[in-house]
């Protein structure tokens, strides 16, 4: 028997000022069986909702507004008003250069997403997010998921120190 | 909060996992053939609403565009249209089965990156992009492969002329 992800658990915030790419986002989210899909257009409004509710997974354009995307997760991660900092962090956005992509995981995203997507790619990011959650680092120019995706032999001295589990999130 | 001093690992947050994944209830977490199909579904469904809702769109371009020389404000309330526009239709047409469209709203999009202002050359190599952009969305197998690629590489070319 192998593991699967009850969609109907995880509750979504979309944040996309463009009313037809949120609207195909909602739907292929309802699509994989969530019933909890929250759209909003701006980030100001997508804070006012992360402080008066639960949700487990954001789902954030780069190009919003007030704040854009960069800013918007650079908040989240590192505000000490953040409604919650270890929150998982998808960037799906068209602006997919590789400056942007390395900006976004630089501020602290989960996953990172170019549009136009696939339904097999956004699929592995949400499997990923949702069932393979990653460390997370603190420190003092960065506040994220662990950017490393694999151990690599590093033959200096370890500079890290294991934390036990301590809450972060407001 | 990220201060000074060495890095810490904090060990990877489980309440989502352990709320959503299990052994009974759910989806793989890899691709079914079902899955795929629902994902066809959702996007056949988008695909009409998609281009109904993009024809207006490059309507208002090209009602703007007719006055968009007429006045900074004007040249800059056009400019923010197409970018915004160019954005989305960029964003969206791959996935709804118009990657042509994706294409030509990329060059559109990067030629009005940062632009400022405009003159009417500029003007008409937008203008050109949002003819392409209709012909594309009105029928994206109009054309051959190769007729296509012409199309896309005289978009990229005269944008690069014109940057």
């Amino acid at each position: 028997m192998s593991a699967k992800i009850d969609f109907a658990q995880v509750r979504f915030l979309v944040v996309d000022p463009h009313p037809l790419s949120a609207d195909l986002l909602k739907d292929v989210l309802q699509m994989l069986g969530a019933i909890g899909v929250t759209k909003c257009a701006t980030t100001e409004r997508a804070i006012e909702l992360l402080r008066q509710d639960h949700f487990d997974i954001v789902i954030t354009e780069l190009e919003t507004t007030p704040m854009n995307g960069f800013e918007f997760v650079h908040f989240i991660r590192t505000s000490g008003n953040s409604p919650n900092r270890l929150l998982p962090i998808i960037m799906l956005t068209a602006r997919s250069e590789r400056e942007y992509v390395a900006e976004a995981r630089d501020q602290g995203i989960t996953e990172f997403l170019a549009k136009p997507f696939t339904m097999d790619a956004l699929y592995k990011r949400l499997v990923s997010v949702i069932a393979r959650p990653r460390q997370f680092v603190d420190a003092s120019s960065y506040f994220g998921p662990d950017r490393r995706r694999r151990p690599e032999p590093f033959a200096g001295p370890d500079k890290r120190e294991a934390a036990p589990n301590r809450s972060i999130s407001a | 909060m990220a201060g000074g001093g060495r890095a810490r690992f904090i060990n990877a947050p489980q309440d989502l996992k352990r709320k959503a994944v299990s052994y009974q209830k759910g989806l793989d977490l890899v691709l079914t053939p079902d899955l795929v199909a629902g994902f066809e579904a959702v996007v056949n469904k988008s695909r009409d609403r998609f281009v109904s809702s993009v024809a207006p769109l490059l309507a208002r371009l090209r009602s703007l565009q007719a006055g968009a020389l007429a006045s900074p404000a004007a040249t800059a309330d056009f400019l923010t249209q197409v970018q915004e526009i160019s954005y989305t239709i960029k964003g969206l047409g791959g996935t709804l089965g118009y990657p042509l469209a994706t294409t030509a709203a990329k060059s559109l999009n990067d030629f009005v990156l940062h632009r400022k202002g405009l003159d009417a050359k500029r003007a008409d190599v937008i203008r050109v992009h949002v003819d392409a952009l209709y012909l594309i969305l009105a029928d994206p197998h109009a054309s051959d492969p190769g007729t296509q690629h012409a199309v896309i590489d005289g978009l990229l070319r005269v944008s690069s002329k014109f940057a």
